[in-house]
Formats: structure tokens, C-alpha cells, sequence
């Protein structure tokens, strides 16, 4: 190691191109793996983590299905023990009104009494609330995490006891709970906990699968045991409710405080990949300069092999220069990557306002160490057996004019420079399939009037809201709207066409098998008549629901242009009757009376289920969870007469989330485009890398041959003839890198497009732009130490001779 | 001498290399025996295989045919880490180039082939010691060897060789890269080592030097053509 230290010492130029080179190759991997142990290799900050799971339910189509009370009841009813306790909850945005204070919005949690025996963590002060307290009349109780006790009572200890009013009821504080029950990847951003008291649709209702479920795993069994023992159970839900589950419906338990989702997954895995290929780039450029070095050093291993070193002294002696350079440059890329986890961290956003931190704990201390000694080898290993390989007699004969396994060498340096192009290829046309992919999410625009909307969500109590009192409520906040200065339009609706999820409805024409176990499905909107004016989503045949549609009415339906091109392709649909079938299989039956154009996502995640869309009168099925939408000029400006407009229909129900479509963007996209700059720096700092390795291969190989150029010179080459010959060895391996890279590409884009949809496009335009860049790089790093040869002396090189 | 055991036995030893489908006979049927506390010099032109002749005793090159038996071993059939193994314990080599590494120093240098054996740290220490001081140069212990002169290194490459007490020195052209008064002073060490009981094996094209040995075997186009005794080797 002390030679290797002054070796190195020797040769600072080297060192510090190396270290460099490490240190930035380890630190993205270090900073990826960082934002992967975060936020997939995460425990839950409670007692036993390996045991806590989230429960979900999983179809084909959907990854995460919450449960429904009957489906919770059922499992912990069931003989097979794979749980020892489960707990409901839900997150909940409501307006607090704190002593002395304004209302304001602040998210919380409604959970069940298990769920503090589940994470076995106690409160800080007081108790927390039971399971007699998680019925209606008995839940005006609250428990307020540990920041927002700090936050409205100055960590006073006689919060304990004094009141709260959450959407106009009156609760009391009995506890404060410590900030581990505000883990983001659990809980959001909650601020309080309150008893979870389901509604009597909800108790009942199979389809209402509207609640998070923690779980705590029954001793000694692991989730696949859990899995396999709950698998009777969902199958038998399958064959008894076969509308309401698909066939391959089953459990999904993941442990808590984890990300799960596959478009994440492959997002985090994309970008650990991408780190990886620039550090394979970065390696291969360094034993690309350490098998130089071996050439220069070829003679001192000759020398040592005479004295009696065997190979594996040799290679020991080559490796600890590599593990060296590596353990400094994986110390120096743990400062890469802290920078690297402060940038990323600063710039993620998590819920509305939290960022993401990302700590180099023992995991990533590991993983580094790990990397750096995998790094090490993996670019001293080659280079210090070739050298070990080194012809002793011969070597010595030569008197320093000796090759380190010359032929070995030739092929393997080349073999590295295919490779870099390659990967370069890989990793920028990935990244510009990424870029245009969101560019595209990013500019997309809808065929309605998306860019003139605000909307806000609004949730209001279920248990305190009668059907009419709900229908009351909207028209009461669709006149305070209409009455906003500058307001053209204004709508209540269950959903718009933004993106923001919902699954769709099983639908039939009249006369077919509504009980088909597959039936087509469509998204349904449950609107007020001025939906369509307010969206700017064209009426095409027919006309829409008429401003005196009530409850009393007969309920009808307008359908998009795909909907009705499916059931009635070569005739009028109005007048048709459209069915859906309801979770618990009630079928209704509506008259068409329109028929408007398709109104897509204005964002798209991922590829829609269906293109059809059918929209029927909120007044029928009126939602205590809900959207509303103004339409005008500038209507971010509407902001604060939106929120004014539904605090004077109830002062304890407020607007949240009040976005145009560009806030919306920002919101949904901001973290993929956070991403996208990190895959673009990979991008530019593996074709910098591949560069680097090409310039330094030519260099080495111009330097080898100048005796050579000077002989051809001799013999009357020109300077055109000899840069030809040096220019052709990079062109080919250039283009044979890229020709791998054009596989490599295709083959990722592909596998990449299945798990984050329209966030890849793929384009021959970006692949043929990336190729002729990276060509363009090469070659100019070709060129550069290629103009070298031209200097050959032809008198000297025969001299030499 | 004729009362010691054999150290170095050839017999019908041959070297063909082969270029291009040409062959190119190096050594053709050498028989040589040299035995302990021997200080034999090869001398001959130069192309007449006498380098690769050292090259074979020194186990840096294998013959083509013929049996190499080094201290009643046979050694033609060794696997390269049992070559490397003998090479550091049995044979101590000196170069016509030195061949000191130059980023060492010369107290490194000469511990070198130590280290490869495994030896404690406290034991190199006081071999190297012992090395140095026998040729002159335990005050340069801290130098590189780029801070020396020719002779001085040839000095330490003798040291280096010395100091893991092997069976035999190998010593090509010592004098070949040293001025004359550099080059007696390098003799007179060899011939201080051989009085002390060391075998030595020289190989040279200069007869002068040639003579400081009690034997010298001549070769020429690959074959040993004559074997001369020296009366007296140091009135060369």
C-alpha cells in the first residue's frame, strides 16, 4: 500500500483525473442509492418494523386498491391468522380552528383505536383514544402530533384537555403523539389523529374501498406466508363477487414506510442504472489509463518477477494502487453525493410542501464502500493481470523497451472504448426519450378549453351531510362562484378529465348481458349542467343536461364520441338507453341525449384504461367528495373568491387545492422533471467520460506509433495518410459502439415504455440525434491527439530504427 | 572444488525458437556441472546464446529439450510459481542494467525479494542491513537510485541479489554499463563474494573479466566449445 501511495504520488496528473473520475461515478451511485434506500428500503420508525405492512388490494389494472370495512372485517375474521392486528384510516384535509385562531387547513388522519396498539409507539402526553371512542356521538376526541403541538401551544402541556373545532365540531384534545406518526411515506403530512367512524354506506358497502390499511404481521409469519394465507380468502371473493373483483384480485403487502408503485420502482431503478453505466464508464476509462501505466511499469514487473514475485504479487501489487484510488475516490464521492442528496432533496417536492431528505446512513456507507472496492477491481483487475502476464526474459532482453501482453491489451482497450460508446449512446438517448416524454406530458393540451379553468377539491363530512343537504350545498357554492367578477362559467363535478385517477364503470347498451363478467368500461363524471360550458368540451349531437335537472328528474346521459362509436357506430345514439353496472352489481339504465367529443386527461401519467367517458347529473348521486371548476381570463386570479365563495356556503368546509391547470403540472411534474435533470446530467457526464476514454486510447496509441508515422512519413505518406490511419481505428469502434448502443437504446426504451408509459417517448428522431452527437464527441476526441501524428519526424523515427 | 557437490548440473540442454516457421537454434546439447562455492564465467561473442544460457540457469526461460538440475533438483518441468518461488530463494540475480526499480529506494530495493518471501520485517531488516554493508553502500539506504552512480547501483543490484542468501548469483555482463574503474571495483566485489563462500556465475564477451573467474566455459553458436581453468583469477 506504501508503494502504491508514493506511485501514485508520482504520478499526480493521473491521480487526480482518477479520483475525480471516481469520485464522481461513486457519488451519483452513492446519491441513487441514497434516494432509493430512502424511499423503497425504508423502515417504519416504529417498534418491530419488519412486521408492520400496508395492505392493499391489487388488480392487473390498478397497483393499489384501498379496502373496504367489510374487507377488513373479513380478513381478521378469517380462521387463517395472517395478521395479529389490522387498522383502518384515512387521510383527511379539514378546517382546524385552533383557541384564538382562524380556521385553517390541516391535514390529519381518521384511524381506528388499533392502530396505536399495531405500532406499540405511546404518546407523548395524555392517552389515545379508544375503540369506544370510534363511534358517532363519542369521537369528538383529537390527537395532535408533536410539531403541531409545538407549533399551536408552544409544547405546552396543558394542551392536553383544551378544544379544537375540525369542520365545525368541537374536539378535544386528549394526547400528543410524537412525530414518528407524521411519517411521510405512512401518514403524509398529518398533523393530528381522529376517530375513524365509517358511515353506514361504508360499513356496508363491499365496493367502498376507501380506507388505508396497516396491518402487524401474526408472529413468525413473513408477508409471502401472509399472502399465502389470506390467498382463499380473496379467491373466494373472486368466485362469490365476480363483478367486483377481477380474476387475478389479491392482496399486495408491502412494509410500511416504503414506496411502492411500479412506475417509481422503475423510475428509482432507471436512475441506479443509469449511475451504474457511468460508473462502468468511468471504469472503463481508468483501466483504459492503468493499462498505459502497466505498459510504462512493464519493465519494474519484470524486475520483480525475476526477484521471485509471483503473479499474484504482481496483481496484488497493481490492485492495491486501484483499491487505493478507489477507497479515496469512494470518500471523495460521499461528499459527490451529500451535495448531490442536498440538491435532489432541496428540489423534490413530497405532498405539498415537504422535501425529501435523504441521509448517507450505514446502508449508504455500505453500498459505498461496496461500490468503491467493486470499482476498484473492476478497473485494476484487468489491467494488473495482463501486467502480470508480462514475458520476464523478454521484457528484460528488450531493456525497457518491453509491451505488457501487447495483443491482450489491444483488444481489451478496444473492447472498453465499444463499450463506453455504447452505454454514452444508451444513457443520452434514454435521457432525450425521458426529456420528450415529459416534454410532451408537460405541453400537452387537451381538445377543451383546459388552460381557462381553476379548480379546487372539497370534501365534506359524509356522516353530516344528508343527500339533500349535499345538493343544497352545491347549489349554494355554484351561486356563490357564478357571482365571482370575471367568472364565465362555473361546475361542480365528481371528477375533470386532469388526471387525477378514478377507476371506470362497467357499461352495456341496452339489450346486452348486463351480467357478462367482462363488460367495457368507461369513466363517468357525475356533473352539474354547466359542466360542459365550463370545460369548453364540444357538444356534437344532441344537447346537454338542461339547467333544471333535479334529483326528481329521470336520469340521463351524455356520452363522448368514443363511447358512442363503440355501441352505436353506424347510428344516432341519442335516444339509446346506456347501462352501468354499480360495484355491487345494481344496474341503471340511462337515455342518451348527447353526445360531446372526447375529453382527454389534460396530464398523463400513463395511458388512459379507456377513451370512453359518460357523464351523468351530480343531483342523482350526490358525492360528499368533490371537485369545482370556474372558468374566465387569467383564472388563477379567481383563487381567493373561490375560497370565499365556499366559506360563505359553510365556514367549516374549505377549498384545497386550488390549481389552474399549469399549478396542477407543476405539482403532479415537478418531480419527474427534477428526475429528468438528474438523468440529463447522467447523460452529459457519460458522454463527457466517454470522451475522455476515447481521447486517452487515441493519445496512448498515437504516442506507441509515432515511430511508425514517422517511418510511413519516410516512406512518403502524407500528414492526411497517417491521420486516416489513426482517425479509421476510432471511427470503427465508434460506430460499432453505436450500433450496440442503437440495440441497447430500443431494447430499454421498450422496457422502460412499460412501466412509465407516455413519460418515454420513442422516437428514431432522438435515437438518430444522440447518435450523431455522441459520433460528432467521438470523433473531435479522436481528432484532438490525433493531430499528434502529424508531428512524427521522419529522421528521428529512422534514427530510432 | 572438485570435492563439492554438484550446485548446477545441464545435460543436452536445448533452446530452438521458432520466428516466422524458422527456427533458430539458441543452444544446441549443452552439458555443463558447476558446484557450490564454483565462480564460473560464460564468455563467447556476442549472438552465441550465452544470455540465453543464463537465462535458462536463472529459471527465466525454459529448455526446449535437455535436463536442468538445480541443487539436486530438477527444475525444466516447474509450474511458473514454483519457477517464481525458486528464482526468489535459490538464485540471486545481477544485471548488466542494473535493473534497481526507481521508485524505490535502495534500502527497498534490496529488501524486495525478501518481502516476497514471506520474511518477518525484523529479519529483512537486519539482511538488508547486512547486504548493504558488505558492498559499501549502507549510507545510501535512504537514496533513490536515480541519486546514484553507475557503479554505486551495480552495488545495490548486488546487494539485493546477497541479501536472500541464495544457492547461486546469476550475474550478466555486471560490468557491461560501468566505466573500467567501476567495472574492477564490481569484480573485486564479486571476487570478495566468492572468497566468502558464494557461487557465481558470470556471463560475459569480455575476456579480461572473464578471467577473474576459476572457470570459464566458452560458447559459440550455441554450443560450449571450451572449458579453461584460471591458475590464478585475481591477476587477470
Amino acid at each position: 500500500m506504501r508503494f502504491a501511495l508514493r506511485s501514485l504520488l508520482k504520478t499526480p496528473g493521473f491521480t487526480v483525473i482518477a479520483l475525480i473520475t471516481l469520485a464522481l461515478g461513486i457519488g451519483v451511485n452513492t446519491s441513487m442509492y441514497s434516494l432509493m434506500n430512502t424511499l423503497l428500503f425504508a423502515s417504519a420508525p416504529f417498534p418491530h418494523p419488519e412486521s408492520i405492512v400496508g395492505v392493499n388490494g391489487q388488480t392487473p389494472q390498478a397497483e393499489f386498491l384501498g379496502l373496504s370495512v367489510t374487507e377488513v372485517r373479513e380478513i381478521q375474521e378469517h380462521p387463517a391468522k395472517a395478521f395479529s392486528i389490522l387498522a383502518m384510516r384515512t387521510g383527511t384535509l379539514e378546517a382546524v380552528t385552533f383557541p384564538g385562531a382562524l380556521p385553517e387547513q390541516v391535514q390529519g388522519t381518521a384511524a381506528e383505536a388499533e392502530l396505536f396498539r399495531l405500532l406499540e409507539t405511546p404518546p407523548l402526553l395524555g392517552r389515545t383514544f379508544t375503540a369506544e371512542e370510534c363511534v358517532a356521538g363519542r369521537d369528538t376526541v383529537v390527537l395532535l402530533t408533536e410539531r403541531l403541538w409545538r407549533e399551536k401551544f408552544a409544547a405546552r402541556p396543558d394542551a392536553v384537555g383544551q378544544t379544537v373545532r375540525i369542520n365545525g365540531r368541537v374536539f378535544t384534545i386528549i394526547g400528543v403523539l410524537p412525530d414518528t406518526y407524521s411519517t411521510m411515506f405512512i401518514f403524509g403530512e398529518t398533523r393530528f389523529f381522529r376517530p375513524l367512524v365509517p358511515s353506514e354506506a361504508q360499513v356496508t358497502g363491499r365496493d367502498r374501498r376507501e380506507f388505508a390499511v396497516l396491518g402487524r404481521l401474526a408472529p413468525g409469519i413473513s408477508i409471502p406466508q401472509a399472502l399465502a394465507l389470506t390467498a382463499p380468502l380473496t379467491e373466494r371473493w373472486v368466485k362469490d363477487f365476480s363483478t367486483l373483483y377481477p380474476a387475478q384480485y389479491h392482496l399486495r403487502l408491502q412494509l410500511a414506510g416504503r414506496v411502492g408503485g411500479n412506475a417509481n420502482v422503475t423510475i428509482l431503478t432507471l436512475q441506479l442504472g443509469l449511475a451504474a453505466a457511468i460508473l462502468a464508464i468511468a471504469c472503463a476509462n481508468l483501466a483504459n489509463l492503468q493499462m498505459a501505466r502497466a505498459i510504462a511499469r512493464v519493465r519494474d514487473l519484470a524486475i520483480r518477477s525475476a526477484l521471485g514475485a509471483g503473479r499474484w504479487d504482481l496483481i496484488k501489487q497493481q490492485l492495491a494502487e486501484s483499491l487505493l484510488l478507489s477507497a479515496v475516490g469512494g470518500g471523495l464521492g460521499l461528499m459527490v453525493a451529500r451535495w448531490g442528496n442536498d440538491l435532489i432533496g432541496r428540489n423534490i417536492r413530497l405532498g405539498l410542501t415537504s422535501t425529501l431528505e435523504m441521509p448517507i446512513d450505514g446502508p449508504v456507507l455500505l453500498f459505498t464502500a461496496v461500490v468503491s472496492i467493486l470499482a476498484g477491481i473492476g478497473f485494476g483487475l484487468v489491467p494488473a493481470i495482463l501486467a502480470s502476464r508480462t514475458d520476464v526474459n523478454e521484457t528484460l532482453k528488450q531493456q525497457g523497451r518491453g509491451s505488457t501482453g501487447g495483443r491482450s491489451q489491444g483488444w481489451i482497450r478496444r473492447v472498453l472504448v465499444i463499450g463506453q460508446v455504447a452505454l454514452s449512446l444508451t444513457l443520452l438517448s434514454v435521457a432525450g426519450m425521458m426529456i420528450q416524454g415529459l416534454d410532451r406530458t408537460i405541453n400537452f393540451r387537451p381538445d377543451w378549453d383546459s388552460e381557462k379553468i381553476l379548480t379546487a377539491n372539497i370534501q365534506i363530512e359524509e356522516a353530516s351531510y344528508t343527500v339533500e343537504q349535499r345538493r343544497v350545498f352545491y347549489d349554494k357554492i355554484l351561486a356563490g362562484l357564478e357571482r365571482i367578477p370575471g367568472v364565465e362559467a362555473a361546475t361542480v363535478a365528481n371528477r375533470f378529465p386532469t388526471g387525477q385517477g378514478g377507476g371506470p364503470n362497467d357499461i352495456f347498451a341496452e339489450g346486452q348481458d348486463s351480467t357478462a363478467k367482462e363488460l367495457p368500461k368507461a369513466m363517468n363524471y357525475l356533473v352539474t349542467p354547466g359542466f360542459f360550458k365550463t370545460l369548453g368540451i364540444r357538444l356534437l349531437q344532441g344537447r346537454t343536461f338542461a339547467p333544471s335537472v333535479t334529483a326528481d328528474s329521470p336520469e340521463q346521459v351524455v356520452i363522448n364520441q368514443s363511447l358512442a362509436e363503440h355501441f352505436w357506430p353506424k347510428e344516432s345514439p341519442l335516444g339509446k338507453r346506456l347501462g352501468s353496472r354499480a360495484g355491487n352489481g345494481t344496474v341503471t339504465l340511462r337515455e342518451v341525449i348527447g353526445v360531446v367529443a372526447d375529453a382527454d386527461d389534460a396530464i398523463k401519467f400513463q395511458e388512459p384504461q379507456t377513451r370512453m367517458q359518460y357523464y351523468t347529473t351530480l343531483t342523482h348521486q350526490p358525492w360528499a367528495w368533490f371537485q369545482v371548476a370556474v372558468r374566465g381570463e387569467n383564472p388563477a386570479h379567481f383563487g381567493q373568491d373561490l375560497r370565499r365563495a365556499v366559506a360563505e356556503a359553510s365556514p367549516d368546509v374549505a377549498a384545497r387545492f386550488v390549481w389552474t391547470l399549469e399549478d396542477m403540472r407543476d405539482q403532479f411534474l415537478h418531480n419527474l422533471i427534477v428526475i429528468n435533470g438528474v438523468l440529463i446530467a447522467f447523460a452529459l457526464l457519460g458522454l463527457a467520460l466517454a470522451g475522455i476514454g476515447l481521447y486517452g486510447i487515441v493519445a496512448n496509441n498515437v504516442n506507441q506509433r509515432m515511430t511508425e508515422f514517422g517511418i510511413r512519413m519516410a516512406l512518403g505518406a502524407s500528414g492526411t495518410d497517417v491521420l486516416r490511419i489513426v482517425l479509421r481505428q476510432s471511427i470503427t469502434l465508434t460506430v460499432i459502439g453505436l450500433a450496440l448502443g442503437v440495440v441497447g437504446s430500443v431494447a430499454l426504451g421498450i422496457a422502460l415504455r412499460q412501466g412509465l408509459g407516455p413519460l418515454i417517448a420513442q422516437n428514431q428522431l432522438i435515437l438518430a440525434g444522440t447518435t450523431v452527437v455522441i459520433f460528432v464527441v467521438a470523433l473531435f476526441a479522436a481528432w484532438l491527439p490525433a493531430r499528434r501524428a502529424l508531428q512524427a519526424d521522419p529522421v528521428a523515427a529512422l534514427h530510432a530504427e | 572444488m572438485s570435492d563439492q557437490p554438484s550446485l548446477i548440473k545441464l545435460e543436452g540442454v536445448t533452446k530452438v525458437f521458432l520466428t516466422d516457421e524458422v527456427e533458430t537454434h539458441a543452444l544446441s546439447g549443452i552439458h555443463m556441472d558447476i558446484r557450490k562455492g564454483e565462480y564460473v564465467s560464460i564468455a563467447g561473442p556476442s549472438g552465441c546464446g550465452k544470455s540465453t544460457l543464463l537465462s535458462i540457469l536463472g529459471l527465466l526461460d525454459t529448455p526446449t529439450d535437455g535436463t536442468y538440475i538445480l541443487n539436486g533438483r530438477p527444475v525444466q518441468g516447474l509450474t511458473l510459481p514454483e519457477r517464481a518461488r525458486i528464482r526468489n530463494r535459490e538464485i540471486g540475480f545481477i544485471f548488466q542494467s542494473f535493473n534497481l526499480i526507481g521508485d524505490l529506494t535502495v534500502y527497498e530495493n534490496v529488501e524486495l525479494p525478501l518481502t516476497y518471501r514471506g520474511m518477518p520485517a525484523a529479519e529483512r531488516k537486519t539482511r538488508v542491513t547486512e547486504a548493504l554493508e558488505k558492498v559499501g553502500m549502507g549510507h545510501r539506504a535512504k537514496h533513490l537510485p536515480s541519486q546514484l552512480s553507475g557503479g554505486q547501483q551495480q552495488r545495490v543490484a548486488v546487494a539485493r541479489a546477497l541479501a536472500g542468501s541464495p544457492a547461486v548469483l546469476l550475474a550478466d555482463e555486471p560490468t557491461g554499463n560501468l566505466d573500467s574503474k567501476n567495472g574492477d571495483a564490481v569484480m573485486e566485489l564479486l571476487h570478495s563474494l566468492h572468497k566468502s563462500g558464494s557461487t557465481i556465475v558470470m556471463v560475459t564477451h569480455d575476456v579480461r573479466f572473464a578471467r577473474h573467474a576459476e572457470r570459464t566455459i566458452h560458447v559459440f553458436d550455441g554450443r560450449v566449445v571450451e572449458e579453461q581453468m584460471e591458475s590464478d583469477p585475481t591477476r587477470a
